[in-house]
């Protein structure tokens, strides 16, 4: 007797619940089988959720299943898709459906699944199959439970339903409409509008297959239909432009800006290749304002509306949609950050909707096991720089575009305020007597005279901003300079103290002893600018804050112990991670301790033991950051101006310390809340930041 | 006794004029080393001040003596001189509003041959040579009749300061050729023991240095030449001038010491005028400030003339007032 | 100038909160044969305490650093310190940073303090001239450059975009050509409502100040309006 191996019926829930915790992505693979069936249409009913004994229905009009398949296909659970190559029969489609876990976790959503399948192949017969989980449930293994495929005639069309009983309150109205959002954007809605895309259509041996009508998934409910509505109205004419790129299947890239009606704007080969499957990675980007719609028949709320609703850049494989690129709170492209760190010319989320149409028929782009997105494999990641290099690229060239467009304005303002001022001269000649001219001039001189004022002061502000930024570059460039003197001091030093008679060395030590003292001041001094500076700083990604932190404190210990003040860091027991650059915490948390510094300075303020506290922790939503200081807190100005720029207390201060801070903290989309006197001694500043997503936390 | 010092004022030109207890300022730059003076000299009033003409190495002082409160200024002369809408004249019409606030300065918008012709201090004449009235009138930005530009230089007063019968001193200003041309074709009487040269030694704009210091020595006949100079500014006195009346054999004193003749400066001050002297503190000075004595010879005292020359033998370099010593024919081959 | 020479201090009391810049001083004094006496103790608010521990060390001069803060000395300015000096005539300089960037703090107070020197221009040997500076201007007969005399001042431009007003303004008897900044605070209160470019203002200025640091503004209380004044 041969013995086997045998399964009890727990791994049936463990595969399936936890393997693919996300009920709406279950469904959507059910779905997607429905598509590789060569069906058209496919309908997924929800009938009394609210009874709590709910049931899902998905009823499509595929090719069905022969008992033959049933028993050979659908009843094997976790088969691994081998290969991508065999094309569906009737359309030629590319297979994008799991026969493995995704379909197992749907399943089981509920006490009993009935399938029921009429086989194109055999036109007249009906198989059906019902799996009821509660007998499992108390079998001993999974193969003790005996199924029986019926078969019937009939004469209803070809097609498959699977229906799920008994799903109790495991479906929640989040689900509902996170399912209906797959469901619609499963099926490429980019492809509906007709754009002029189509000759990038991968090339398939289409001569004996009919031409693929299309598939479409609906959801029988309210939500859906309202969503459908929302998503159906195409707004692809009212962008601004649409950046583009298109990789062949040698890896060469092009990149495109075209304007609404897909005319070229600028284009250009990319300078490498890229190691991905042939794609196109299309961006629509808008400028939401009502000026630039003021010539539209479509308003801003709508299309703000709509595009909230489509979300970012969406990943379509072989026409169907691979979650969660571009779903809610997915930028996958890093859209947002890149805005923040240079505005000009970068589109963000809010801003944009993008597709990315990829023919993985190589299948060198593997999705999870979860489903949920690709592993991030060499070709993902080449993928992904290639849309990346598109950005960057497109966005240098919005930026001279636009540069060169403020330059011709600037132009065309000065001539036609030398015409007003003709014209105004005539019109007040013709108008006004001789005896009340000199009156209305000088009414109009000082009207004039404000409004320049008005100018001066925001004219000001920039300048002050422009100075600001050269002089930390230009700080930074001679703090590289520093190395030289500082290392010939050092020399200078020992050569000196050789000279020097042994008699007199004691003497003269305690004064080497000084000089080297303060070259290390004024070393740590100086690192402080090549530090904000440093490029690896810059750079965006996971962030380690209580590291940075940490380091950001021991930096500045030379400095702290100069102004004899205690820096306290209280790190967070866990670690705290989020998606950035460390530059730009470093320059939140260096503001704001800088601004300690000066307030311990204060004339006729008084502070024996001066500290600053930082601490860290994360609450159930955000990453909390803190700082604190006893010296006294803010006073002279008002505690919701001191994020004004300008605004400072400090004599020669610039007052653009706070502005930053503010600034900082909303590009990293977190708060900040300052407090003019906390228990601690002084002001308070609590930060809160989004955490990293999972996702992204590798 | 009358007396005028000229003071050592840098690039610009300031004198002051005591005699019996009456006093004259003419022209002042910026700074206060007129005022420190007048107020250490005890002097509370100044009878007239005289503005050669609108430039603010002649202005700006004049304007700290209206605003003074320890000082008061009696009477103003000076031409309107419409093409100079500059700051600075409109600066003086503050100071002017604020003199009138005092009380106490009456200002006369003429400094010409005509009027006033002659003002007393004293018992010294200050006599306008220079513009006529037909000249001034004109103004600056119109020309001559031979079609020379007349240029704010141009209508620079020229004042003769003498007393009874003694030789006296000219106060040249900035005038330039077109201007002193106006004068001698007037039949002005430009002699004096000693001139303070027009521009300080500077460059005229148009005519040749050479003619132009001919015929000023010419009309002047002066037996010293004052170059009232800054040092670094403007590399005043020129070679160009000096070198022309050194040759004349008449004396030379500079206020301050150009680099031409020392590139370096000299702390010393034995030599010096006990008054102030904007030069002195920085080693700049040469001759410093100096006191021309208006009812002897029109000189200024023996001992501190050939004290100063003194100075110039021991420790100036290469003196420009020096003539240059006679050219020898190359090297001395004959061993 | 009229100084030149004056024999150094023999003994110096010194006033710094840094103990490095404190030692290199007292070194650099006593290379040149004067006694240095350093003030060792923390003052807080207590400004009344350490002017009378200075006046109690007897020393015929002092210097005090302008920064007391940073090492939290004290939590009043040096500047707070030598005008308190002054008032009981005790010879006193102020020694500023390296590169002074306090011009426009020190500008209201420059006229109560007879020396103030940047680090960078401090020498020892020039110790018996700051003395001299402020014997004589305690005598009431200053040296030329602290001299005030009734000034005009024009002013080209009036900012209060952020923080306190400040003013552009030409002194045409100090440099006709060059504008500095005067702090709204260096003028008397009663003046500044409904100035205006092109104005006027009245006050005693030290006209023979060599370096505009150190111009000092006393008095600043008359107003001549653009309006008022009228044409040649």
């Amino acid at each position: 007797m041969t013995d086997h191996l045998k399964f009890s019926p727990d791994i049936l829930r463990r595969l399936g619940e936890e393997l693919v915790p996300a009920i709406d992505q279950g469904i959507v693979e059910l779905v997607k089988n429905a598509y590789d069936a060569d069906a058209t249409t496919c309908e997924i009913a929800l009938v009394g959720l609210a009874s709590g004994k709910g049931s899902i229905s998905i009823l499509d009009n595929g090719t069905g299943m022969t008992g033959k398949q049933i028993r050979r296909g659908w009843l094997v659970i976790g088969r691994s898709e081998k290969n991508k190559n065999s094309l569906t029969p009737k359309y030629n489609r590319v297979p994008v459906g799991d026969k493995g876990l995704g379909r197992l976790a749907a399943l089981r959503l509920g006490d009993r699944v009935t399938l029921t399948t009429r086989p194109a192949a055999e036109p007249g017969k009906q198989y059906s199959l019902v799996l009821d989980w509660l007998q499992y449930e108390n079998a001993e293994l999974v193969e003790d439970v005996e199924l029986a495929i019926k078969e019937a005639d009939t004469d209803r069309p070809q097609g498959t339903e699977i229906r799920i009983e008994n799903i109790g309150d495991r479906v929640s109205r989040g689900t509902v409409s996170k399912l209906a959002r797959s469901l619609l954007l499963l099926s490429d809605p980019f492809a509906r509008f007709g754009e002029q895309l189509e000759e990038n259509k991968p090339k398939r041996n289409s001569s004996e297959s009919d031409s693929d009508p299309g598939f479409s998934a609906s959801l029988l409910t309210e939500e859906f239909n309202d969503l459908q509505a929302k998503v159906s109205q195409s707004y692809f004419n009212d962008a601004e432009y649409r950046i583009q790129a298109e990789v062949d299947d040698k890896g060469s890239a092009v990149f495109r800006i075209l304007d609404w009606k897909g005319d070229v704007l600028h284009q250009a080969p990319a300078d490498e290749a890229f190691d991905a499957p042939p794609f196109t990675f299309d961006l629509w980007a808008y400028i939401l304002n009502s000026e630039s719609f003021s010539t539209r028949t479509s308003t801003v709320s709508e299309v703000r509306n709509w595009l909230s609703e489509l979300g970012g850049v969406h990943v379509y494989e072989d026409g169907i949609r691979v979650p969660p690129y571009g779903g809610a709170d997915n930028d996958w492209l890093e859209l947002n950050l890149r805005r923040a760190r240079s505005p000009e010319g970068r589109p963000s989320t809010n801003t944009s909707v993008g597709r990315v149409k990829v023919t993985n028929i190589g299948g060198s782009l593997v999705q999870k096991t979860d489903r949920i997105g690709y592993v991030e494999n060499f070709a993902f990641t080449e993928l992904k720089r290639a849309c990346v290099e598109a950005l960057n690229w497109a966005a240098r060239i919005l930026l001279k575009e636009r540069d060169r467009k403020r330059e011709a304005e600037k132009q065309s303002k000065k001539e036609k305020a030398e015409k007003a001022t003709k014209n105004l001269e005539r019109v007040l000649n013709r108008t006004v007597k001789p005896t009340e001219r000199r009156r209305v001039d000088s009414a109009i001189r000082s009207y004039v005279e404000q409004t320049e004022k008005e100018a001066d002061s925001l004219r000001e502000e920039l300048e002050l901003y422009r100075s600001l930024a050269t002089a930390g570059m230009t700080s930074a460039v001679f703090a590289h300079e520093i190395g030289r003197p500082l290392k010939l001091i050092d020399s200078g030093i020992k050569g000196l103290m050789r000279l020097i008679p042994a008699e007199q060395q004691d003497a003269a030590g305690k004064r080497v002893e000084r000089i080297q003292t303060s070259r290390d001041r004024l070393s740590s001094f100086v690192s402080i600018p090549l530090r904000l500076l440093s490029k690896s700083k810059r750079r965006t990604g996971k962030v380690d804050i209580n590291a940075a932190i940490g380091s950001l404190v021991t930096m500045l210990e030379p400095v702290s112990a100069y102004y004899e003040t205690v820096i306290e860091f209280v790190p967070s027991e866990d670690g705290l991670f989020f998606n950035g650059t460390e530059a730009l915490l470093d320059g939140i948390l260096l503001n704001l301790v800088l601004n300690s510094f000066n307030a311990f300075q204060r004339e006729s303020f008084e502070q024996e033991k001066r500290r600053i506290k930082i601490e860290t922790w994360s609450d159930t939503t955000s990453i909390v950051i803190r700082v604190e200081d006893n010296a006294g807190g803010i006073d002279g100005v008002g505690i919701e101006d001191i994020w004004l720029p300008g605004v400072t207390t400090v004599a020669d201060g610039t007052g653009f310390g706070l502005t930053i801070v503010r600034d900082s903290i909303k590009d990293l989309n977190g708060t900040i809340h300052a407090d003019a006197l906390s228990d601690f001694g002084g002001a308070r500043f609590t930060i809160s930041l989004r955490p990293m997503r999972e996702l992204f936390a590798k | 006794m009358s007396e005028v010092i000229v003071f050592d004022v840098a690039h610009g030109n300031c004198c002051l004029i005591r005699s019996q207890n009456a006093h004259a300022v003419i022209d002042a730059p910026c700074k206060a080393l007129l005022l420190n003076t007048l107020e250490d000299m005890r002097i509370t009033c100044v009878d007239v001040a005289f503005i050669s003409h609108a430039d603010k190495d002649h202005i700006a002082g004049v304007i700290g003596l209206l605003t003074s409160e320890s000082i008061e200024l009696k009477k103003l002369y000076l031409n309107p001189d419409s093409q100079k809408d500059t700051r600075i004249w409109r600066q003086l019409r503050a100071a002017l509003k604020v003199a009138e606030r005092q009380g106490k300065c009456e200002v006369i918008l003429s400094l010409t041959t005509v009027m006033p012709g002659i003002v007393s201090v004293g018992e010294v004449d200050v006599r306008v040579e220079a513009p006529s009235n037909s000249f001034a009138a004109g103004g600056s930005g119109s020309t001559d009749e031979r079609g020379r530009r007349i240029t704010s230089n141009s209508i620079s007063a020229v004042l003769r300061v003498t007393t009874g019968e003694h030789p006296g001193l000219l106060l040249a200003g900035d005038i330039d050729e077109v201007g002193l041309d106006d004068a001698l074709e007037n039949g002005r009487d430009l002699t004096a023991r000693t001139l303070v040269f027009p521009h300080h030694g500077g460059l005229p704009a148009s005519s040749d240095a050479t003619s132009f210091v001919e015929t000023i020595m010419r009309a002047v006949t002066p037996s010293l030449v004052i170059f009232s100079n800054g040092r670094g500014k403007h590399d005043n006195p020129r070679p160009e001038i000096v070198g022309p009346v050194a040759r004349t054999g008449c004396g030379i004193a500079c206020t301050q010491m150009a680099h031409a003749c020392n590139q370096s400066v000299i702390f010393k001050r034995e030599h010096l005028e006990p008054h102030r002297a904007q030069g002195q503190e920085h080693g700049a000075s040469c001759a410093g400030s100096m006191t021309i004595d208006l009812s002897g010879d029109g000189r200024r005292l023996a001992s501190k003339h050939s004290a100063h020359q003194k100075f110039i033998d021991d420790a100036v370099e290469t003196p420009m007032c020096r003539p240059a010593p006679p050219e020898t024919d190359g090297p001395d081959v004959s061993q | 100038m009229e100084l030149a020479g004056v024999e150094p201090p023999p003994s110096v009391t010194i006033i710094d909160d840094d103990p490095e810049d404190r030692e290199d001083l007292m070194d650099l004094l006593r290379d040149h044969g004067i006694e240095p006496r350093p003030v060792n103790d923390r003052y807080g608010q207590d400004i009344d305490r350490l002017v009378a521990d200075i006046l109690a060390i007897g020393s015929s001069f002092v210097i005090c650093d302008y920064r007391l803060q940073p090492k939290n000395f004290a939590s009043f300015s040096g500047s707070k310190v030598v005008r308190r000096l002054g008032m009981s005539k005790q010879p006193a300089m102020l020694l500023t940073m390296y590169q002074s960037n306090n011009r426009l703090e020190l500008r209201q107070e420059r006229a109560d303090m007879p020396v103030v020197v940047s680090r960078r221009d401090f020498e020892v040997e020039r110790l018996g001239d700051y003395a001299e500076i402020c014997r004589r201007e305690f005598s009431d007969n200053p040296i030329d450059q602290r001299r005030p005399h009734r000034s005009l001042i024009a002013i080209r431009d009036i900012r209060n975009n952020h923080g306190p007003t400040e003013l552009d303004v030409v002194i045409p008897n100090w440099r006709p050509d060059e504008s500095i900044i005067l702090p709204e605070l260096c003028l008397a209160p009663g003046v500044t409502t409904g100035l205006e470019v092109g104005d006027y203002l009245l006050g005693d200025v030290n006209v023979g100040a060599e370096d505009e640091d150190d111009l000092f503004f006393r008095n600043v209380n008359e107003v001549i309006k653009a309006c008022e004044i009228s044409d040649l």
